[in-house]
């Protein structure tokens, strides 16, 4: 009894050792690096996702020891530029930038490299000289979800919805070229496409007009979750049997995913994102070296219905030898979460080098 | 035959510039149904009324505002901030309905109230006020949201957003309708309906002849916020949720319907049936672009080409009739 007391006793202070020994070293890190100053330039900040954004990047400066400055600029590229100038006026350290335009904002994000000041471009693709890409599989994702969906009905012929974001955005570009391109292995489904502004207003009148024109409609792809709920509401409204998929993977969604009213989502995780953003701008500041363009991985969480047609099919092998990350609905819960992204991008968290 | 038509017309209490908006709205219906037999259906018609109830809601109140010769640039940030604030305390409260409903048109009629105090008392332009509270009210959807989607689902607000009355009327569309008659008898029955159209006719004349034009001016701005709030109400019961960028380009949408609805942007012309033709004239150019399957890309182009053609149509009917 008292040997056992005594294990118990051993076992429960090296647990709480360790515990305290990863809760010090990210506080270490923080004390012992100085503080940075990051300038954030966003499209807007009334973008449910971009909150979602923020709150990650803003626990990333609480443990990471910096200092963030957010500004938006309301969709308008010629303010965008004069806030990330103001940016390089202020002396910040790096450069965090949701770019308007890809190609309009190369040239301040190389006045700004060219003072010093790291940059760091997310979601697309910036060719700048010296700026850090944030980007995440958008075109193979959407393939993979098109994929599934057109696994799930190889034996029906019918209608497929895609809802986009808007036309001339970029992620809302690449995800429905990335769903298209996935769907033209299925002759037998064809695809309609509307716009959802990022709204869920719109969202839901556009799923109803399609609802409405298609009476052959089968299922119905929101490239964001935002946008999902209102499509979600305009489906249960019609009372017809018509399955919904999504991306970005927030805990609202998959909890439609564990009730079976979505059949699949794509965890990419607004706060994870911010999170990860913001430990690679500080690595950078503390001199670490690592590769332009940084990927950030992401999981296709199926619902129970769809898992095993995906498994069938062998679609967690993409083209060139992709692998996609499949995981369980709790797995997704976890990475999700606050907790599991601040674990995920601990000091052990190795870059793309 | 022209007189013959005119007096039909008179009879009816239609006028040329009405008649050209029914007939635009009739092309449009024609062309959608004969490519989609789908959209010339009770289900598809009575769902784009319940569509844009809402943004008819808002419509009803940019008419009165329009037909002074103001503008209300608030009116779409408006309805986010209302559904936003009136929905938090709503949520934070235990989900009591009422709360919901009062909020809606308290924060409406302080809108409309302080819109129409910096236009009428502080003598600001009606653009310049409403831009500005435009940007305070974008400001206040954020501090009140702090940029996260919330969702209602209290059954009071299931059955506005999705109810059906008789078993077979959106409650949207009951709603809207109810608005209409309020606004009806507002503009042809009582003195602050002469007083609109003498305030956009000639307001120096108006005063002249007794009408007190600031306390006119100041019911129109808080009327205004009335139908913002309700719109706000309906959208928010609707889809289920609040988000900062909720109802986002319903200002454009309820201007254009004013406007297309034969409403002058000068102030002193324009009718409640007018509005309501130019609300189902864009419901229905958003609807049919879907039943046309016409390419994303190309929406918005398309659905602004049919503005133009409809308003400048008008206007050539109208130069002609003059002539």
């Amino acid at each position: 009894m008292k040997l056992r007391k005594r294990v118990l006793a051993v076992v429960l202070s090296t647990a709480m050792a360790a515990a305290s020994l990863v809760g010090m070293s990210t506080v270490t890190w923080a004390a012992e690096s100085e503080k940075i100053t990051v300038g954030m330039s966003c499209i807007n900040l009334t973008d449910a996702g971009l909150a979602a954004i923020k709150e990650g990047a803003d626990k990333a400066a609480e443990d990471y020891n910096m200092e963030l400055i957010w500004k938006a600029c309301d969709g308008d590229l010629d303010t965008q530029i004069d806030v990330i100038r103001g940016f390089i006026q202020q002396g910040v350290d790096a450069v965090w930038i949701d770019s308007v335009d890809v190609d309009g904002i190369i040239s301040v994000v190389d006045e700004a490299t060219d003072a010093g000041v790291i940059v760091l471009t997310a979601g697309s693709k910036v060719e700048g000289k010296e700026n850090y890409n944030l980007v995440y599989p958008d075109l193979v994702d959407a393939e993979f979800a098109a994929k599934a969906v057109g696994e799930y009905y190889k034996d029906k012929e019918g209608t497929v919805g895609l809802i986009v974001g808007s036309a001339g955005n970029l992620v809302s570009e690449k995800r429905q070229e990335g769903f298209e391109k996935g769907m033209e292995g299925y002759p037998n489904l064809r695809l309609v496409t509307e716009q959802g502004m990022w709204d869920a207003t719109t969202s839901m009148q556009k799923a109803e007009d399609l609802i409405r024109a298609n009476s052959d409609l089968l299922h119905i792809h929101v490239i964001a979750d935002g946008m999902s709920y209102g499509v979600y509401r305009a489906v249960a409204n019609s009372g017809k049997e018509i399955t919904l998929s999504s991306n970005d993977g927030e805990a609202d969604a998959l909890k439609h995913l564990e009730d079976g009213e979505y059949l699949l989502e794509n965890l990419v995780g607004n706060g994870r994102l911010g999170y990860w953003g913001m430990v690679i701008a500080r690595r950078l500041a503390d001199g670490e070296e690592m590769a332009r363009d940084q990927y950030l991985p992401t999981y296709k969480v199926p619902g129970e219905e769809i898992k095993p047609i995906i498994e069938a099919a062998g679609l967690a092998k993409g083209e060139d030898g992709y692998e996609y990350e499949i995981v369980t609905l709790e797995e997704a819960k976890q990475i999700g979460s606050q907790e599991g992204y601040v674990e995920e991008f601990n000091e052990s968290f190795v870059p793309t080098k | 035959m022209g007189k013959t038509v005119k007096n039909a017309l008179q009879k009816f209490h239609i006028s040329y510039n009405r008649l050209i908006s029914i007939l635009i709205l009739i092309i449009l219906m024609a062309v959608a149904s004969i490519v989609n037999p789908a959209f010339l259906t009770a289900d598809n018609l009575l769902g784009i009324l319940a569509q844009n109830s809402a943004k008819g809601i808002l419509a009803l109140g940019a008419t009165f505002v329009l037909m002074t010769g103001g503008i209300d640039l608030a009116c779409g940030n408006g309805l986010t901030m209302i559904a936003v604030v009136a929905s938090v305390v709503h949520i934070t409260t235990g989900e009591n309905f009422l709360v919901l409903l009062l909020m809606c048109l308290l924060l409406g009629v302080v809108l409309g109230g302080i819109n129409g105090f910096l236009i009428t008392r502080m003598k600001l332009l009606p653009f310049v006020a409403t831009l500005a509270m435009m940007s305070i009210a974008k400001g206040v959807t954020l501090f009140a949201s702090e940029g996260k989607i919330m969702f209602l689902n209290h059954p009071a607000t299931i059955f506005i957003g999705s109810g059906r009355v008789l078993g077979f009327l959106p409650m949207p569309v009951v709603i809207f309708a109810l608005m209409c008659v309020i606004a009806a008898t507002l503009l042809y029955r009582t003195k602050m309906g002469i007083a609109v159209y003498a305030l956009g006719g000639n307001k120096e004349a108006a005063e002249y002849s007794g009408i007190n034009v600031k306390k006119e001016e100041t019911k129109v701005y808080v009327f205004d916020g009335i139908c913002i709030s309700v719109a706000a109400l309906v959208t928010v019961c609707r889809v289920g949720q609040i988000s900062p960028n909720l109802g986002e380009g319903a200002m454009m949408d309820a201007i254009a319907a004013a406007v297309i609805g034969g409403t002058s942007t000068m102030g002193g012309k324009g009718t409640i049936g007018g509005t309501i033709i130019g609300v189902l004239i864009i419901g229905v150019i958003i609807n049919a672009l879907t039943f046309l399957n016409v390419p994303v890309i190309a929406q918005d182009a398309v659905k602004g080409l049919i503005i133009i053609f409809a308003v400048i149509f008008d206007a050539l009917i109208n130069r002609a009739k003059k002539e």
